[in-house]
């Protein structure tokens, strides 16, 4: 278990006060001067030790991304902004940082803008999100109060200036691309790349996008240390990280743990345990609904990181799992999953917009028992045809779900087609 | 206030009648037992987040705290007034939070508001901040 002393969020469930003072009490806005004194090039440099991997769920490690970012000016503005959309099915850490501890990822902007050369940052919030809005304006509100933010924002010599906009909750605008199209003022499509952000983003200008946690980790990682940081986790997969369990536990929890922990560990002690013991679990989506789901047998020394998911064909994404007990149908609970990326599909590549409906209507027949045992892999056949065929990743999001269902769960659709048809149909799957 | 009857432990009664009508500083309500002090702040929070929900595109929003939730802003505003964190622990414990939100929603129809129509609600946030009422004093303008 993480000590006390480690945890970078000290609010995470809002027992304390959030506001300026409150922060500054538990240590943050502690010599962020000083911190920007040491230049872009400490900073990233820092930040590329410290081994720090995108919280967002694609794991892109931070400090290079930061790279990126032209050295010199071309003339057109830099900008950083913080995907705080936060809208993937069973992810909701950033709200915690968002609405108890928010001047971390103030604060983080603020030396993250510096590090790549950028003096405005905007932060998109989820529509959803109007508490999380609420205390975070307050909170920005009050650094400007404070001379925190602003010109020689917190007496750094560097002018910041950080905004926040309110989504209007589309799934597809946490992609970074549509993220910009929508701050924009535009419908929330995602881009092709190349261009990349970092050469033409927000604007046609240089911009990087970073998930809130990525940004609101980086304060205590320069002044506590790349090593620090990097001393927690397996090598490529280092540092605390805030998990969340949610589904059959005994204890839903959002928490801070390090890294590479066994997947076991973090049910039983932060999760309460699996609902009707351990020997009652079925399976987990490991870090939201875009990640390939997992059976009780591969967990048993499952390792919650990157590499360990990637390689056993699942992703660690947002780090935050959906436990599912004996009593899931599962096949039904994927179902699910592909009526919402269908529903949450812009409409833009043909691939995603016909495949996801096409695979939720595959999944209709599958979770009734009246498709053919063919449809089975021709239905794995389809989410090849849209994995890999789309300008974003929802395309992906949508295949792999369905890909690791059949992967792991075969037998019990093709036990559920028989019944079907010799009349033992289950009641709960007939629902 | 008619036709609203006591509830458990603590006077529900008694919280709606004063959510929203004074025009004292939030949470500094003075009279009345610990936790219906805390349950009449409770009431007015939960009240003012439901119109805010509401009418956040109207640049109503919740006034800043440095606690966020009903029930732990209630309870850490009523702390630092110097009421005792075990009684409001108890009256916590004691609360039938299904029937309160029963009654918060009523507390709101008395004064004209409706969830069903976000304008009646955006309306009565914008009377309660004119007025500066407890309720009014929870939300901001702008």
């Amino acid at each position: 278990m993480l000590k006390d002393e480690d945890r970078i969020f000290t609010n995470l469930y809002g027992m304390h006060d959030r506001s300026l003072a409150g922060a500054k009490k538990r240590g943050h806005w502690d010599g962020t001067a000083g911190i920007i004194a040491k230049g872009r090039d400490w900073i990233i440099d820092e930040m590329k030790a410290s081994g720090l991997r995108g919280r967002g769920g694609a794991g892109f490690p931070t400090g290079l991304k930061w790279s990126f970012m032209p050295k010199e000016s071309d003339g057109r503005p830099a900008y950083l902004v913080i995907n705080a959309d936060e809208s993937e099915p069973a992810t909701c850490k950033d709200r915690e940082i968002m609405r108890h501890d928010p001047h971390t990822l103030i604060e983080g902007a603020l030396i993250a803008s510096f590090a790549m050369g950028a003096h405005a940052s905007y932060i998109y919030i989820r529509g959803e999100y109007i508490r999380e809005r609420e205390a975070l304006q307050a909170a920005i509100d009050e650094c400007y109060d404070a001379g925190l933010l602003g010109k020689n924002a917190a007496g750094s010599g560097w002018d910041f200036d950080l905004y926040l906009h309110h989504g209007a909750g589309a799934y597809i605008c946490g992609e970074e691309t549509a993220l910009l199209e929508s701050l924009e003022g535009k419908k929330g499509m995602p881009r092709m790349k190349p261009p990349f952000p970092a050469g033409s983003g927000l604007y046609g200008c240089p911009t990087t996008v970073n998930n809130v946690e990525s940004i609101a980790v980086c304060p205590t990682i320069l002044r506590r240390g790349a090593t620090w940081f990097s001393s927690f986790g397996r090598q490529n997969n280092a540092g605390t990280k805030l998990f969340a369990i949610t589904g059959h536990v005994n204890t839903p929890s959002v928490f801070e743990e390090q890294m590479s922990l066994p997947v076991r560990e973090l049910i039983e002690k932060h999760g309460g345990g699996v609902r009707g013991g351990w020997d009652n679990l079925k399976a987990i989506i490991p870090g939201g609904a875009s990640c390939p789901i997992l059976p009780k047998d591969k967990l048993e020394d499952a390792i919650m990181d990157f590499d360990w998911m990637r390689q056993n064909q699942s992703s660690f994404g947002t780090g935050c799992m959906i436990v599912m007990d004996q009593s899931t149908d599962v096949i039904k609970a994927v179902w699910r999953l592909a009526k919402f990326f269908k529903h949450e599909s812009c409409g833009q590549c043909t691939p995603c917009r016909e495949g996801t409906g096409w695979m939720m209507r595959v999944m209709d027949r599958l979770v009734s028992g009246d498709a053919e045992v063919e449809e089975i892999d021709m239905l794995l056949n389809v989410t090849k045809q849209v994995e890999g065929h789309t300008i974003c990743a929802l395309g992906d999001a949508a295949a792999w779900p369905i890909q690791g269902l059949i992967r792991h769960f075969r037998e019990e659709i093709e036990d559920r087609i028989k019944a079907k048809r010799t009349g033992r149909m289950g009641a709960m799957a007939a629902e | 206030m008619r036709g609203v009857t006591l509830r458990g432990l603590v006077g529900v009664t008694a919280a709606l009648a004063v959510a929203g009508c004074s025009a004292t500083v939030p949470g500094a309500i003075s009279g009345g037992s610990t936790a219906a002090r805390w349950e009449q702040r409770v009431v007015t929070i939960s009240m003012a987040e439901r119109i805010a929900d509401a009418c956040h595109d109207d640049g109503i929003n919740l006034a800043p705290s440095p606690y966020g939730g009903a029930v732990h802003r209630a309870t850490e505003e009523l702390v630092s007034q110097g009421a005792d964190r075990a009684e409001l622990e108890a009256a916590y414990q004691a609360q039938d939070f299904a029937a309160l939100s029963v009654q918060i929603d009523e507390a709101l129809a008395r004064k004209g508001a409706d969830r069903a129509r976000p304008g009646s609600l955006c309306r009565v946030g914008a009377e309660e901040i004119a007025a500066g009422s407890d309720l009014g004093l929870t939300l901001k303008k702008g």
